[in-house]
């Protein structure tokens, strides 16, 4: 990361956890460490809508909400954020799900939600009515576009954040283990660590 | 049939879930971008008005890709248009211009989120909502 200051935390008790987590080679990863040392600027409110965002209930499942993720995050070329959710979606929707997205073997209804936050993503100036009737003519209903809409706020977000302040994973290891402990606990973090 | 027919089964479900079950689906969504709408607010009052380091001033600056220093509107624009092209000797200019790094990161935040939120103001648009 390009803040050393934002690597450890600031509290000894969150400095002990990233610790703990190194020591149990699954590392604390990037955007949780960000998230430590001004939790009442970032961390809460950003992880507050990351949770509710990507995890509980849906239009869409888990796997397509982590395939939106990686889709944007490819689009930014953010190959932080894509390593970590197309994981996730990986193990969600299949190996392959990136390969059957691009070739238009996978669900047309998530293909097109996704085709259009991409499209968001890359020019939002170039987006149009007709981008959105493509999506409705896919069986996507607004009120589910709308939350795919959200995910393009959260990652054309944490994208430009992880890419300008040089976040990245210490292993492929770490970064695995950290996928998976996103996948199954979500985007929170112990509440003593964001006091 | 109780997990996949939609049923309740009231003998084994708290009524929370019975009633969570009865509403409808559409409902149930309309619920939730109410919260995501509310916690997206929170975030961006939060990163803009909140306390910090920097003045409110160049927060809201940022998030609009304007700030008054040349080299820090440099780096913000990249932020918002590449930030994948920004290097350590960008970071490290800014620390070399008297930047600290809560004033680094507060910026980049609140230029990144003005990139997330263009979006979402946008894609809402088009559906006739306001974000």
């Amino acid at each position: 990361m390009r803040l050393p200051t934002y690597e450890w935390g600031i509290r000894r008790s969150q400095r002990a956890f990233v610790r703990l987590t190194r020591a149990l080679g699954a590392e604390l990863d990037d955007v949780g460490r960000a998230s430590l040392r001004r939790p009442d600027f970032f961390g809460k409110p950003f992880l507050g809508i990351g949770h509710l965002l990507l995890r509980g209930p849906s239009a869409w499942s888990v796997g397509e909400r982590e395939l939106f993720a990686a889709v944007v995050s490819r689009t930014n070329s953010c190959q932080f954020c894509v390593a970590t959710h197309g994981e996730i979606a990986a193990k969600e929707l299949g190996r392959d799900v990136m390969l059957r997205l691009d070739e238009g073997t996978f669900s047309p209804r998530a293909a097109a939600a996704a085709a259009f936050i991409e499209a968001l993503t890359r020019d939002p100036n170039c987006v149009s009515a007709a981008d959105v009737e493509r999506v409705r003519a896919a069986g996507v209903q607004d009120d589910a576009l709308a939350e795919a809409i959200y995910v393009a706020l959260f990652f054309n977000t944490i994208n430009r954040v992880a890419d300008a302040l040089g976040f990245e994973h210490r292993s492929d290891r770490d970064r695995r283990w950290g996928a998976e402990v996103l996948r199954r606990r979500g985007y929170r973090l112990p509440g003593f660590l964001l006091r | 049939m109780w997990a996949g027919g939609g049923l309740a089964c009231p003998l084994t479900r708290p009524r929370a879930i019975n009633d969570a079950v009865r509403m409808s689906r559409r409902g149930v969504v309309a619920d939730r971008l109410e919260r995501l709408r509310d916690e997206a607010t929170r975030l961006v009052e939060a990163v803009l008005d909140g306390e910090g380091a920097t003045s409110v001033h160049a927060r809201h600056a940022a998030f609009a890709g304007r700030a008054d220093d040349p080299v820090v509107a440099r780096y913000l624009d990249v932020v918002r248009s590449h930030a994948d092209r920004l290097t350590d000797e960008d970071v490290e200019s800014l620390h070399a211009a008297g930047l600290d790094d809560d004033t680094i990161f507060e910026l980049t935040v609140a230029a990144a989120l003005g990139a997330g939120v263009k979006r979402l103001q946008v894609g809402l648009s088009l559906l006739g909502r306001e974000p």
